[in-house]
């Protein structure tokens, strides 16, 4: 244990891939991902926790990256905006360009990773599915209604 | 956002987590963050060191026994919001559960943190608060067991010295005798509470025979109804929603304790409290065990 305060190296697994950052304890997620990590598909909106905007995944779930410091994450495996598709092409985020679904795109990330963590775990979701899934993630731009179609179209509702 | 300064503990059991604690004032203790890392960033929080349970395994687990369930310090919301066992026996916590932020807070805050954060706009405290839960609660001075009432002492304040550690919260069980409702009140999905209602009603044949109310959300802490717990007992599940609302004068017995937000109008909290505390009488004598 190390109780002097200064950054220490933290190990962390993002995207399939293991970095040693250089991080203090009060570094968020978010912040080591965008600043440390130069990985800025991740946004920050709000920074407390309500936007989604910086939406990952740890461990295969939803987590706001702002409300997590980085390093007590050092065993837990990070999917970033950057780790879905691997620039192949993904249904999900086909489905957000089809439906219209993006207008800003500056929450689209953070839906787009919630997206595949819904559908994951319950892959043929209904709109009332969708809509409580997506409690954690806004949008101002749009009504949000094509970003729930998007959904439905990823999942089983084709 | 926090110093650079800053410190972070990582202890493997809680014999070490209360050892930290034992050593400065100025620790917070993590838990699942959803509360204390926002608190970090905006400054509102300043301690010297974080103590993370993020490696504390053995707080991680919840026991269901006959009459009890022991949910750790370190179990998520969601895994309260998904547990078949709990849903049976305590299904207002699981009702009040998964009505806690959004899939992205439940995925990493726990129960026993939100207890310890005393938001007025919690849901979970207003559960826990219904249906008895003790928080256990150890230092290197010795352990002691809190009701959600010794606990919670005022909005963000709690009752727990500052080498003191919660450890579990024990949840007590009940028999299908009993029924539940859960209200809340906020503008958008996700939100803290504007309101909460929690209702245990537990049923002989067609009455209640006993019942327990807590209000929470524009309070400075979550109560509960003496004045309505009583009116009811003895009353015929079909009347018991208009009993409730016909004694709904219980609002003026709280009138030093509502805490308007800055933007819900101490007239329409006043007006609604007793609506909303009898709807959801409502729902739990209506509903499923």
């Amino acid at each position: 244990m190390n109780p002097t305060g200064s950054a220490q190296p933290v190990r962390l697994l993002v995207n399939g891939l293991h970095h040693e950052v250089t991080c203090d304890a009060g570094d968020t997620l978010l912040a080591v991902l965008r600043e440390r990590l130069e990985l800025k598909g991740t946004k920050f909106g709000c920074g407390i926790g309500y936007c989604g905007a910086c939406t990952v995944l740890v461990d295969g779930a939803a987590a706001h990256a702002c409300c997590l410091l980085a390093a007590t994450l050092e065993d837990r495996r990070i999917t970033t905006v950057e780790g879905i598709g691997d620039g192949a092409g993904d249904a999900v985020q086909e489905a957000f360009l089809e439906a219209g679904a993006v207008q800003c795109g500056y929450c689209t990330p953070g839906f787009v990773v919630s997206v595949k963590a819904l559908l994951a775990a319950n892959p043929a979701p209904s709109l009332a599915e969708v809509h409580e899934f997506l409690t954690g993630n806004i949008c101002r731009c749009s009504g949000f209604a094509a970003i729930a179609r998007a959904a439905l179209a990823a999942g089983g509702d084709r | 956002m926090p110093p650079p300064t800053l410190a972070l503990e990582r202890p493997r059991t809680p014999d070490e987590a209360i050892a930290v604690l034992a050593g400065t004032s100025e620790a917070r203790v993590l838990a699942g963050g959803q509360s204390l890392v926002p608190l970090l960033t905006l400054g509102f929080a300043e301690p010297d060191v974080v103590v993370s349970l993020d490696r504390c395994e053995e707080l991680d687990g919840v026991a269901v026994g006959e009459s009890a369930a022991a949910v750790g310090a370190m179990v998520t919301t969601r895994h309260i919001e998904l547990d078949a066992a709990l849903a049976d026996r305590c299904p207002l916590l699981v009702a009040a559960a998964g009505n806690v932020g959004s899939p992205h807070v439940r995925n990493f805050g726990t129960l026993v943190g939100n207890l310890c954060h005393a938001d007025p706009g919690s849901d979970l405290i207003p559960a826990a608060l219904c249906l008895g839960v003790e928080v256990e609660v150890r230092s290197s001075r010795g352990s002691r067991r809190l009701s959600v009432d010794e606990l919670v002492a005022g909005p963000f304040v709690t009752s727990l010295a500052d080498d003191e550690l919660a450890v579990a919260a024990g949840v007590p069980l009940r028999d299908r005798s009993w029924r539940h409702g859960y209200r809340k009140l906020a503008l958008r999905a996700g939100d803290l509470a504007i309101a909460t209602a929690a209702a245990l009603v537990r049923l002989e044949g067609d009455t209640v025979a006993e019942a327990r109310l807590v209000v929470g959300g524009a309070l400075r802490r979550a109560a509960r109804v003496d004045r309505l717990e009583s009116a009811l007992a003895g009353v015929a599940c079909g009347e018991a929603a208009a009993v409730a609302l016909a004694t709904g004068c219980w609002v003026d017995d709280l009138a030093d304790d509502l805490l308007p937000d800055g933007v819900t109008p101490l007239e329409y909290l006043r007006a609604m409290l007793p609506r909303f505390v009898a709807a959801t009488v409502g729902d739990a004598v209506a509903g499923a065990a």
